[in-house]
């Protein structure tokens, strides 16, 4: 986001000839308006434009800087401030400075390269600034719950009314759900909707963290904790102050370092490694697995008092072959979202592309669906996808139909499927394979139980 | 009190040097004219009240002005003044040294206006 807006910079000095001298040089730069000043009444009277820097002489007939600062931060706060002083007085300037002045600069001769240094800096803070804020609003916008879940089913309407609830309290929430269903995704949604949400997200995966840097990674450690502590370092939960830490993959937490976990969350407070202090710490958790905790509790491998302290709100989410209706709108949303962001025209899904869809059981859930959608923008040359696009043919397919319930003749079909997948749609080579008459699986394909490639469609038609 | 020293201006030696100011016009001699204007309007009149502030006493203002016109005597490098100009600024203000300052202000008041005809000469104003 690059901000088009002039940059308006007002020059306040009763020395025309300063002032012209300034006025000049500051509009070597085309991006500034310059506009100057030689009275302190004549400039507060365009103040309501609300300038981006004022360079303010500091001893103006009419009014002293000191008063005028004063004047300029109540008017227009965000209007930045460089005094420019005959005197190299560092008590002033230090003054000034603590009432809310950006810059101070005596004036010599190499006071304009100053000024202009000073307002390039001002001008890049201001616009780092902008893009922060730009930046938190998409933010936001992104992980509005209607945009960050997609789904019409009754099984995802539930998980929006819980993330809801979550949001509204600061309730620790355990979420569950296989590989690539979006727990992250969930846990973000629930930061970003929550009062918390001006603060940090800290997300950090349990299982990508070695056992013996664990507790430094969550608790910080203090120099010369251990060989390598070169400097104090603070911890993930003193990070997420005031705001929301995800522990990903909280299964995976070794049981010794499950006890010191209990007890920060308990007392909400932590010690980080090699100190003594005690550190109040105030984070919201959310917590996410992939595993069957209660079954873990049973097998003694997760402590049963943490579980229950962790529980708090349980969304469980479900795999995307058990919500089938939202496969279809997921798939269109990435797909627009894909095209988009590639600057490529938007696509459609064929009839036959979206069977094949329905047809697989996505083991890797949504992630997978994305993916397969974003191959298959790529791979088609005009705006329509076809069946041969996308590339669901993994190597879990075999496994992957074998999770639906589904009846043997639904069965037979996807297994036909699978196996011209794999054999290029060679019918006569399926037919041997499987055992069956190759005009069992043409009949298939006229019946359009089957799809083949658009290669073999042409053979087909070419046959028939 | 003294008066200013009249002076032919193309007779006399350029009692000022414009480089360093063109190097930053970067040869733009329209704002350059436009500048030789503003320091013909105001130099000359603050120099006059620099003058009159001594004979009222009044320092706080003397070292004011002296303050202000500074930056114009430095950038038009008017060597021949510009450790006077301080001198009236710091003196002026400590209280220090005052019987001499009104000599000192003539000298000043004198010079800018021996540039001023000069400027007006070299910029056919």
């Amino acid at each position: 986001m690059k901000n088009q807006k002039p940059f308006k910079v007002f020059i306040v000095e009763d020395d025309l000839w300063y002032s012209s001298m300034l006025e000049y040089y500051l509009s070597l730069n085309p991006d500034y308006v310059i506009t100057k000043f030689d009275t302190a009444k004549s400039f507060l009277s365009k103040l309501h434009e609300k300038p981006d820097v004022v360079t303010l002489d500091y001893s103006l007939p009419d009014m002293n800087g000191d008063r005028l600062l004063k004047q300029i931060k109540e008017t227009s706060p965000d209007t930045k401030v460089i005094i420019i002083s005959g005197q190299e007085d560092v008590k002033v300037a230090l003054d000034l400075l603590k009432k809310g002045a950006n810059e101070y600069i005596v004036k010599d001769e190499d006071t304009k390269d100053r000024i202009w240094n000073a307002i390039k800096n001002l001008r890049e803070n201001i616009e780092l600034k902008q893009e922060i804020e730009y930046l938190k609003e998409e933010v936001s916008r992104k992980y509005d719950f209607s945009n960050a879940i997609i789904g019409n089913s009754p099984v995802i309407q539930r998980v929006f009314s819980l993330m809801e609830k979550a949001a509204r309290t600061n309730i620790t929430v355990s979420v569950t759900g296989e590989t690539g269903t979006g727990k992250e995704l969930v846990a973000k949604s629930i930061h970003y909707n929550s009062p918390r949400k001006n603060m940090s997200f800290v997300a950090v995966n349990l299982a990508a963290i070695p056992k013996d840097l664990l507790e430094s990674e969550l608790f910080g450690h203090e120099k010369g904790a251990f060989t390598g502590a070169i400097a104090r370092r603070i911890g993930k939960f003193e990070e997420a102050s005031k705001g929301t830490l995800f522990l990903d993959e909280i299964g995976e937490m070794d049981i010794n370092m499950q006890a010191k976990l209990l007890r920060a969350l308990q007392e909400k407070e932590i010690v980080r490694l090699g100190s003594n202090d005690v550190v109040k710490v105030d984070v919201r958790i959310i917590v996410a697995t992939h595993r069957n905790l209660l079954e873990m509790v049973k097998n003694g491998t997760f402590r049963e008092d943490l579980y229950y302290r962790i529980l708090g709100l349980p969304i469980n989410l479900p795999p995307l072959r058990e919500r089938e209706s939202d496969v279809l709108i997921i798939a269109k949303h990435f797909m627009d979202s894909f095209c988009k962001e590639n600057s490529l025209p938007k696509k459609n899904l064929l009839t036959e592309a979206k069977k094949k869809l329905l047809a697989h059981a996505f083991p890797g859930n949504v992630r997978e669906l994305k993916s397969i959608i974003e191959l298959a923008c790529v791979m088609a040359e005009d705006k329509d996808i076809e069946a041969e696009h996308l590339n669901v043919t993994s190597q879990n397919s075999m496994s992957d139909f074998m999770l639906k319930e589904a009846s043997l003749k639904e069965f037979t079909t996807k297994f036909i499927q699978f196996y011209l997948d794999k054999y290029n749609y060679d019918v006569l080579k399926v037919a041997r394979k499987l055992d069956v008459g190759k005009s069992t699986i043409y009949r298939m394909i006229q019946n359009k139980e089957v799809f083949v490639n658009k290669k073999y469609s042409m053979e087909e038609s070419f046959l028939n | 009190m003294h008066g200013p020293v009249e002076v032919d201006a193309h007779m006399t030696e350029k009692l000022y040097d414009l480089k360093q100011l063109k190097e930053i016009l970067g040869g733009n001699s329209e704002f350059l004219t436009s500048l030789a204007c503003i320091y013909l309007t105001t130099i000359p009149v603050n120099t006059k009240e620099i003058i009159q502030a001594i004979t009222k006493e009044d320092w706080p203002r003397v070292s004011k002005l002296a303050h202000k016109i500074k930056p114009t005597i430095d950038s038009m490098n008017i060597k021949c003044i510009t450790s006077d100009i301080r001198t009236l600024e710091t003196d002026a203000k400590n209280r220090v040294n005052t019987e001499t300052l009104e000599k000192i202000a003539v000298k000043v008041d004198t010079v800018v206006n021996t540039v001023a005809q000069q400027l007006r000469y070299e910029f056919n104003l």
